[in-house]
């Protein structure tokens, strides 16, 4: 785990997470999650987690951000329509996420040093993880498909043109 | 197991079934197939599984699931009437209620966070759709929007929580991290804040104070139908998952989360019963209602002795029965109208006796008086605080029931109200009353009877 | 800033508990700090990835691949929930032709 890669990543993510939250307009946010995601990509590689870094890749930054920007697209909200909320309510937001971040970093704080574990060549490739994920994982793997056809009846019950509703 | 695969096919089933425009014989094929999944998972009972080290198929799961079904099944009869007269998508309605189901399921049977994860999404998903099916209504999409987005906000905390959990232990499963809180003296603020993160995405699921702000606004959105599922199903999930998780895991520990799920109890209880009171809208009243019920169904976790699963059992059955008596009342009068001010059950004893019956049960029921079921499962509720030394929190409970005797008579007296025009007479049809009868049957007999139900998740 | 760049020398688990508790915060931030719908799924997505980075840590760490797992049930579900939700909006859109949550009036947020 090189130290400069980790810094840059890190300050790349975070900068990245910032703007997606800060942008006016919604296609920037997008454009910068796709940074973000791409950032945290580049941290799955550091982490040895081969198989979720491509992954990341094909399902968050194709698949996900390419629905986004479709949706995006398609309602036509490229533009800054969005009103003001007060002043005080932006603030109570910052000053709760900035709450929150202390009060879990201070959580952190104390957590046993330990050095990487020593890890075998398989691990995190789409070998090693294909092999836990179709062995101790299968039940929820399965159950998993109940979830797919859940949100794949949903989204064409909500999506399809509207009848005699 | 079956009953997960059983159900699964029957959720394919039903869809296939409408997708060939066989709309006759869906209703048949999805009560004869529940009624199997009934019997395949009472034939579980004291067999006591496990499967893949996910999933636990013990007498607890064997009793909730049991309730589950049957619960949907009730909801499915009262589906069958509400949409009679329109069959533009019931069988992807039927389908997506079944897939709720096997959230239930896996959410009640959980043997490792991953599944719980995994049931608690499938559940949650299929709700978020079920709750914006009426696609022309604002206040239903408004409902999905809402409940998505708390959803998912929800989802977050929780695994946040499991995340840590897994990185102090060192595994998903439910026996390691129970050995590991056992074996450890001390524990690492990381399991601790994992601990509490957890208790906040359970609280936000259940619609516990403070984490209960969407649940009046998406119960009120929502179509009514979907409103009953959501009080009954879905609340029977959430708190019979929290409770499987804080019993198993974290039961050593309880000086941790304790004080702050006592304050999350006592607060949902009152603010419930005192919003539902300021209520002139029936479903939010019923809503504010359910609000409180699940502060009460929290008093057992909170206790958390050998008393407190039956007690969930029993409440939650108790109070599922009385809810889909209340909201099936509450559907046949007001049909497809989003107005539901109270005064509307004006002339119901009048106009439909049976109703009217039922309407009487289920309130008496939620209040608690006696001989029906919803006072055993208060008092079986009461009975485990006590055993815990919980007199605090049972005197606020008590307070909040007296509240609630307020609130869940206005619509019996307005019900009985004589000096009203005349209105149009409300016909149900056979699955409607059947529902009804039910209701008013079931609340009786569990009442008079409470020992049927009384020890059946056992330990 | 010396002590600051000596404890960057080795990476450990801290930083990554470091770097997720603020990417989820920000997250968080977002979700109460904006109207726009999309922006919100948008920090909820952040906040979902935060989970991930941290698990995929966890999992080095401890040497166990079934956080990794984790992470792609995670990513599974979070697909499922993009597809819903984003359906969601179209039909809101499709009624109300707005998506900021506070336009939508009979209930309030």
């Amino acid at each position: 785990m090189n130290p400069i890669a980790f810094l840059i990543l890190s300050v790349l993510t975070i900068s990245s997470a910032l703007m997606v939250v800060f942008s006016k307009n919604p296609i920037y946010s997008v454009l910068w999650l796709i940074i973000c995601f791409f950032s945290i990509t580049g941290h799955y590689i550091l982490l040895d987690a081969h198989f979720l870094a491509v992954v990341n890749l094909i399902v968050y930054a194709g698949a996900i951000m390419v629905l986004f920007l479709f949706v995006i697209m398609l309602l036509n909200l490229n533009k800054e329509t969005e009103p003001h909320k007060p002043m005080i309510l932006k603030a109570a937001a910052v000053l709760s996420g900035c709450l929150l971040m202390i009060v879990l970093a201070a959580s952190l704080q104390g957590y046993a040093q330990q050095p990487p574990a020593i890890i075998t060549e398989e691990f995190g490739t789409a070998k090693g993880v294909g092999k836990v994920l179709f062995t101790d994982f299968l039940l929820p793997f399965e159950v998993a498909s109940i979830l797919f056809i859940t949100a794949i009846v949903g989204s064409v019950i909500l999506g399809k043109k509207h009848v005699n509703d | 197991m079956t009953t997960l695969v059983l159900l699964s096919l029957l959720g394919f089933l039903v869809l296939f079934l409408g997708a060939f425009e066989q709309k006759k014989a869906i209703l048949p094929v999805v009560i004869a197939g529940l009624s199997a999944a009934f019997v395949t998972n009472a034939l579980s009972w004291d067999t006591s599984q496990t499967f893949y080290g996910m999933m636990r198929y013990d007498n607890y799961a064997v009793s909730f699931v049991g309730l589950m079904i049957f619960s949907v099944l009730m909801i499915m009869l009262l589906a069958s009437y509400h949409f009679r007269n329109e069959d533009s998508h019931i069988a992807d309605i039927y389908a997506l209620m079944i897939f709720t189901l096997v959230g239930g399921l896996v959410m009640v049977s959980y043997a490792s966070l991953v599944m719980l994860f995994v049931g608690i999404e499938i559940l949650s998903i299929a709700l978020y759709i079920l709750a914006g099916s009426r696609r022309m209504n604002l206040s239903s999409n408004e409902a999905s929007l809402k409940y998505f987005l708390m959803g998912a906000f929800a989802s977050g905390f929780l695994l946040f929580g499991i995340t840590l959990m897994y990185g102090v232990t060192g595994s998903f499963d439910l026996l390691v991290i129970s050995d590991y809180v056992n074996g450890n003296e001390e524990l690492p603020m990381l399991f601790i804040t994992g601990v509490l993160l957890i208790l906040i995405g359970f609280s936000f699921k259940i619609g516990a104070v403070p984490f209960h702000f969407w649940t009046p606004d998406v119960y009120q959105g929502t179509p009514t139908l979907i409103t009953a599922f959501m009080a009954t199903v879905v609340k029977t999930a959430g708190i019979a998952a929290f409770f499987h998780l804080f019993d198993i895991c974290f039961s050593a520990i309880d000086g941790v989360w304790f004080n702050i799920l006592w304050v999350i109890a006592a607060a949902t209880i009152l603010l419930g019963n005192v919003s539902a009171v300021m209520q002139n809208e029936a479903k939010r009243m019923l809503a504010w209602s359910s609000v409180a019920h699940a502060g009460y169904l929290l008093i057992p976790v909170l206790a958390l002795n050998e008393l407190s699963a039956s007690a969930i059992f029993y409440y939650t059955a108790a109070y599922s029965v009385a809810s889909i008596s209340a909201f099936a009342v509450l559907l046949g009068i007001s049909q497809f109208s989003n107005e539901m001010p109270v005064d509307q059950y004006k002339g119901l004893a009048k106009n439909n006796p049976i109703m009217t019956t039922a309407l009487v049960i289920a309130m008496f029921s939620l209040a608690g008086i006696p001989p029906l079921a919803g006072f055993f499962g208060k008092y079986f509720v009461f009975v485990t605080a006590m055993e815990s030394n919980l007199n605090i929190a049972v005197i606020i409970a008590i307070a909040g029931s007296l509240i609630g005797i307020y609130y869940y008579f206005k619509p019996v007296i307005f019900a009985f109200n004589q000096e009203v025009p005349p209105i149009e007479k409300i016909k149900g049809n056979a699955a409607f009353n059947f529902v009804l009868f039910a209701g008013i049957i079931i609340s009786l007999i569990i009442g008079i009877f409470p020992d049927l139900l009384a020890n059946l998740p056992g330990n | 800033m010396e002590e600051l760049m000596g404890s960057f020398n080795t990476i450990g688990i801290q930083h990554y508990l470091f770097l997720s508790a603020v990417l989820f915060s920000i997250g968080v931030t977002g979700v109460l700090y904006r109207r726009n719908f999309i922006v919100i799924f948008m920090s909820i997505e952040l906040m979902l990835n935060a989970v991930n980075v941290l698990l995929a840590a966890f999992s080095r760490f401890n040497g166990d691949q079934s956080g990794q797992v984790f992470v792609f049930f995670i990513m599974v579900v979070a697909a499922a929930e993009v597809a819903v939700g984003l359906a969601i909006l179209v039909m809101i859109f499709r009624n109300i032709r707005s998506t900021d949550i506070n336009a939508l009036r009979n209930l309030k947020w």
